[in-house]
């Protein structure tokens, strides 16, 4: 019991060849971080320190935003940007039944209900069912843009215009993604709520995330609410929490950035090399890219077939295929205190049984693909 | 001579080579959340404290918001605790929903328990005593009082690591303790991080269920949580500092022995009992005269020193907005007097008596 579940996942992710896990592979070329380490130990500034700030600004340069603030994790960025809002116990948030479970999550921390809608065959929330599920007591849509590809977001602004909601986007996929116009994502909504989970594209080496915003009142607040509600050491002005990216960690995440476009291109690369191979077998449904769009990859998945068959097949030939995940949100034992029940949302249910996710990050190379592809004609023959 | 208030820097370099060892050892493994390294600090921890369960969060605040939702407190819930205390006592507090009912302080900067009694009402749940500077707070009074009236002891222990009261550690006394490894402590990691102790186990499945988004496993969510881990670099780390921590405690609590010896007829020094305890003072603090004066002249002087805290809670804005004026005169009193002197494991004896010179000679001057 006392193990968390997750050293065991390491341990049997380790036997793998092909591995969804790259961050070994990343820490070989550290040497210029730990100088930038040593610089924070000089400065004393072990939290919200002049790297943090260096990073915000960095960041901000490339999702092209006004402002962003560092905080402990993406979940936090969803849970301060809802509270900033005022978001509170007794409102209703519609978000996708098909995502993580901290964007569920950080709307019920809130004391609001998580109110899902289901999802179109890209996994991303479906804008045509949002309107229907709107009441008196609706205050935000936080859609989630799922393994890196921006929702119809025009339409959604729309909607939210018309009802008066607030758009909180979870973006923590979707570092550099933007739409047919060229908006990246975090610009869309109030804010955009992004992780550097080790996972993710744009990673850190431990929890961290980051909220962008164009608003200069949410971001004032957002910086009092992630630091005690502090406007100096010794002034405390509202209460708030403390969820602040870590200064060592904003020292990674800068050299880090310096790659994004390279981690990328990479995947999106890799990511047209599959589909080129794959869209010609049967049991196989690619996701649809749209015109203009730009897709960021931090997942590579498709629709299959025998689906888990296959992800044991791929397995045992050591490649680390994933299902991102099993089962929607709303068929989460969490969820039961909502009233959801099996049925309630039949797409994403679908989906959730024949989506599978194929290592595609900058580090996996042009034979490993060949290998992967060669591995699920060998399946479906 | 310059003295700093802390001395990051020098803690570094004498720690370096064992901590990049580390960072490359957990570097390479490429595991930086919920991994066996933060498996195993708990499993020191728990040794080291003999407490059933311990576990890594993401800073002290977050610990004690989850905590207060654990522990099913209601909105309107009253928790008892002290204005003197850095804000986050009463953030998370307010937080989490539920209402802080402050109580005034003794002289050892402590929560009085003779004030507490009459405090209580149907909606009181828990009372949250802080362990200032690592001074314990009167635990005996306040478990009787806890069990007289029904209330659950929180013990707000983010100052107070390895110090035993009698012959228990600190944070392990209440039915649960929350700690912060916040870089300012004297147990601490190279970051944000806190920790989560308690011996009742009910309550530690469903904290570690909450700090990770409600996760059976990968797949399956049972509770609504959150995301609130210690990093697994970070107690990585902390798996060194745990080693030198006792000696660090001792070097600290010798430097306050002769801070104490040579100021006491100078000023009020911090009231402490070697016999029930074996304080690490994460903070010597005297009250003086001419609090401000002595601050800059001591400045002048090259001495850095702080304020634990300036303006209490309850005159915070934050307070005032939401529950009004109230009155504390001794937290009020001692507002104006207190004064932090430069303690940390690097403090050489030579800096001591400069500082000590300095003091004695501002009150002579005066």
């Amino acid at each position: 019991m006392k193990k968390n579940f997750l050293i065991r996942q390491y341990l049997s992710d380790k036997k793998m060849s092909i591995r969804h896990n790259y961050l070994s592979e990343q820490f070989q070329n550290s040497k210029k971080i730990f100088n930038l380490i040593d610089d924070v130990v000089k400065f004393n500034d072990f939290t919200l320190g002049r790297y943090v700030e260096k990073f915000e600004k960095e960041f901000c340069k490339y999702q092209k935003t006004k402002y962003a603030i560092g905080v402990g994790s993406g979940t936090d960025a969803i849970f301060l940007s809802l509270k900033a809002l005022g978001i509170k116990e007794g409102d209703e948030v519609l978000t996708p039944t098909y995502s993580f479970y901290a964007t569920a999550g950080a709307i019920a921390t809130t004391g609001a209900k998580p109110v899902f809608v289901d999802v179109k065959n890209d996994l991303n929330i479906d804008e045509n069912k949002i309107e229907q599920k709107i009441t008196k007591k609706t205050k935000a849509i936080v859609p989630v843009h799922w393994s890196g590809r921006v929702c119809e977001m025009e339409k959604i602004l729309k909607i939210a215009k018309k009802y008066g909601l607030f758009v909180v986007e979870d973006a923590c996929h979707a570092i550099l993604a933007h739409d047919d116009n060229k908006k990246f994502a975090g610009n869309f909504g109030v804010t955009g709520c992004f992780s550097m989970h080790p996972l993710k594209n744009l990673n850190v080496w431990g929890d961290g995330g980051i909220i962008t915003t164009n608003n200069k009142k949410i971001y004032e607040k957002l910086k009092l609410l992630r630091n005690h509600g502090l406007e100096s050491r010794d002034n405390c002005k509202i209460y708030g929490y403390n969820s602040r990216l870590d200064t060592i960690q904003a020292a990674v995440g800068l050299e880090m950035i310096k790659k994004i476009n390279l981690i990328t291109n990479k995947r999106i690369s890799n990511a047209k090399y599959l589909n080129s191979k794959l869209k010609n077998i049967d049991e196989i449904k690619l996701i649809h890219e749209q015109k203009n769009y730009k897709s960021v990859f931090h997942l590579y998945q498709f629709f299959c077939k025998k689906r888990n068959a296959l992800n044991s097949f791929l397995r045992k030939n050591k490649i680390d295929s994933k299902i991102h995940y099993p089962k929607p949100l709303h068929l989460h034992k969490a969820a039961k205190k909502f009233w959801y029940k099996k049925g309630d949302f039949p797409f994403a249910e679908n989906l959730s049984r024949q989506v599978i996710s194929i290592p595609i990050h900058e580090f996996i190379k042009k034979k490993d693909l060949d290998f992967i592809i060669k591995k699920v004609l060998e399946f479906y023959n | 001579m310059k003295i700093n208030f802390t001395n990051f820097p020098q803690e570094f370099k004498l720690l370096k080579k064992e901590l990049i060892k580390k960072f490359v050892h957990l570097g390479n493994k490429g595991e930086y959340v919920l991994g066996n390294e933060l498996y195993q600090f708990e499993k020191n921890i728990e040794n080291y404290l003999n407490v059933k369960h311990v576990v890594g969060v993401g800073n002290w605040t977050e610990g004690m918001i989850m905590l207060l939702k654990a522990l099913n407190f209601k909105k309107g819930d009253e928790i008892i605790t002290v204005s003197n205390s850095f804000i986050a006592t009463c953030g998370a507090i307010v937080m989490s929903g539920c209402k802080p009912i402050l109580v005034d302080i003794k002289n050892d900067l402590n929560i009085d328990p003779a004030l507490i009694e009459k405090k209580i009402s149907k909606k009181t749940k828990a009372i949250m005593p802080v362990h200032l500077s690592g001074i314990p707070a009167n635990l005996k009074a306040l478990k009787k009082i806890c069990k007289k009236h029904k209330l659950i002891l929180l013990e707000d222990a983010a100052h107070a690591f390895g110090i035993k009261y009698y012959n228990q550690y600190l944070g392990t006394i209440g039915k649960v303790g929350v700690f912060s490894l916040h870089p300012r402590k004297s147990f601490h990691v190279f970051g944000d991080g806190g920790l989560i102790v308690t011996n009742d186990t009910k309550l530690y499945k469903k904290i570690m269920l909450m700090r990770n988004h409600g996760l059976k496993n990968r797949n399956e969510s049972l509770i609504w949580g959150t995301n609130s881990r210690l990093d697994n670099l970070q107690a990585g780390f902390g798996n060194l500092m745990l080693k030198k921590i006792d000696k660090w405690n001792k070097i600290q609590l010798n430097i306050a022995k002769h801070y104490s010896r040579n100021l006491k007829n100078l000023v009020e020094i911090p009231e402490y009992d070697l016999n029930i305890s074996n304080p690490s003072f994460h903070q010597y603090i005297i009250k003086v005269k001419y609090r401000n004066k002595l601050k800059n002249y001591l400045k002048k002087n090259g001495i850095d020193t702080a304020i634990h805290y300036p303006i209490p809670i309850h005159r915070q804005k934050a307070f005032k907005k939401q529950y009004g004026t109230i009155k504390l005169p001794k937290t009020e009193f001692y507002s104006n007097k207190i004064l932090s002197l430069p303690i940390n494991p690097y403090l050489k004896k030579r800096e001591v008596d400069f500082i000590i010179k300095k003091i004695k000679q501002f009150y002579n001057e005066s």
